[in-house]
């Protein structure tokens, strides 16, 4: 997981780059909001190895075992 | 990147990714499921469920032709306005998002528990994450051609391993058929409609479709191809195996496959099998992933044809792993969250926008 966050971080900034470059701006805020999303689900699921998966709390809110 | 925006794929080539894309979950799904409920009629389900899969077909087909060269979000925005066509967007996308994270997953626990059963089902994610990221940019056009040679192979490795599989048929598996069996038959229609519901989002780049003079006959050809494959496979799975055995097994067509014997030996078409079953995998991940991008472009209007790829699947790897901890939970979720998620959005919102567009005059 430490691999990809690093591979999203170096390929983010050269897209990044490329964006800013366009002055396309909308679409690096919303590169960039992904971006941290991405790795903070990561950074959040390396951190609490014993995490609530998305699908037992989605099976949870509808009270199936 | 490449500019791609003035390539277009034919109403013919759209289908043939969505029987591509249908194949993996149909084989995974449809008949575990429904022997389930249904028992020994439960192939009669894939005929069954026409009675409400072809009406919506027919609405959804004569509103994208009347809409053609517009997006769904644009049809969305004309039909319902702003503020309505913009929030289904939004909740479509987060439908695409689901489904993006569960297909990839179950793409990548499909080879871990199959043929690569010591692989770390994050290496086979990332691989199949860069491989779609990588053919993405080249746009829909690439995916469509690349998808045709699938479809070959798909049909070719189905039509082998249905011979085989008939020729262990046994017809008291398959039968009887009553009037006992109506309502089971009923119920169960409910999961192939979960899976023909992802005709729906096909729609999504209805402005990359080009439409010829006459499309009835495609539709055609589509809906009774899919009806006879999966009675086929219905038939051929659950006439060797038995219904009571098909709904407690995992996978239970690759099962029958592994049974398949010549010369009282193993035949060894498990391998062909997930060999081919892996692209259809790869057309369904690169399907969703590209429905995420034009999703994401229309509703913040960006000016790229596939925006923010590396973002989406990066964000598509940590949401397939955060989606469960086990293939169990990904069962689960498939039998009892999946179907009706899937026909509230892919069969129930084209019927209300068919109806509210023509009410307003619209079609």
């Amino acid at each position: 997981m430490l691999i990809v966050l690093i591979i999203l971080l170096a390929v983010s900034f050269f897209e990044l780059r490329s964006l800013i470059k366009a002055k396309e701006k909308k679409e690096a805020v919303l590169y960039i909001a992904l971006a941290i999303f991405a790795a903070a689900v990561g950074v959040f699921m390396m951190l609490i190895p014993d995490f609530m998966s998305f699908s037992r709390m989605i099976l949870k809110l509808f009270d199936i075992s | 990147m490449v500019n791609t925006k003035d390539e277009k794929i034919t109403l013919l080539q759209a289908f043939l990714i969505y029987i591509v894309i249908i194949h993996t979950a149909m084989l995974r799904y449809i008949s575990a499921a429904t022997a389930e409920s249904a028992g020994q009629a439960s192939w009669l389900s894939v005929i069954v469920c026409l009675i409400a899969f072809i009406p919506v077909l027919y609405m959804l087909g004569k509103t994208m032709i009347k809409f053609q060269g517009h997006s769904f979000h644009d049809i969305l925005l004309s039909v319902f306005g702003r503020f309505i066509g913009k929030t289904l967007s939004i909740m479509y996308l987060f439908w695409v998002i689901s489904l993006l994270g569960l297909y990839s997953r179950y793409a990548a626990e499909a080879l871990t528990s199959t043929i690569f059963v010591q692989a770390d089902t994050n290496l086979l994610l990332f691989i199949i994450l860069l491989l779609t990221g990588i053919v993405l940019r080249w746009g829909l056009s690439v995916i469509a051609r690349i998808n045709k040679l699938i479809f070959v192979f798909v049909v070719a490795n189905i039509a082998i391993v249905l011979f085989f599989l008939f020729l262990h048929f046994r017809p008291d598996y398959v039968t009887p058929i009553s009037t006992l069996d109506i309502a089971p038959v009923l119920q169960s229609t409910v999961y192939p409609l979960a899976i023909y519901a992802y005709i729906t989002p096909l729609f999504i780049f209805n402005d990359k479709i080009a439409y010829g003079r006459k499309n009835a006959g495609k539709f055609v050809f589509m809906t009774s191809f899919i009806t006879v494959k999966h009675l086929l496979i219905m038939l051929a799975i659950i006439g060797m195996l038995g219904a009571p055995v098909v709904a407690k097994l995992k996978l239970p067509f690759f099962t029958a496959v592994q049974n398949i014997s010549v010369f009282d030996s193993s035949a060894g078409l498990d391998s062909l099998f997930m060999s081919i079953r892996t692209m259809a995998d790869f057309t369904l991940v690169a399907f969703f992933t590209y429905c995420v991008s034009r999703l994401i472009k229309n509703i913040f209007d960006l000016k790229s044809d596939t925006p923010l790829l590396t973002p989406i699947l990066a964000f598509t790897f940590f949401f397939a792993l955060y989606y469960t901890r086990s293939i169990l939970g990904l069962a689960l979720f498939s039998r009892y969250i999946v179907p009706y998620m899937n026909i509230a959005f892919g069969l129930a919102l084209p019927v209300i926008l068919f109806v509210t567009a023509k009410i307003r005059k619209m079609i």
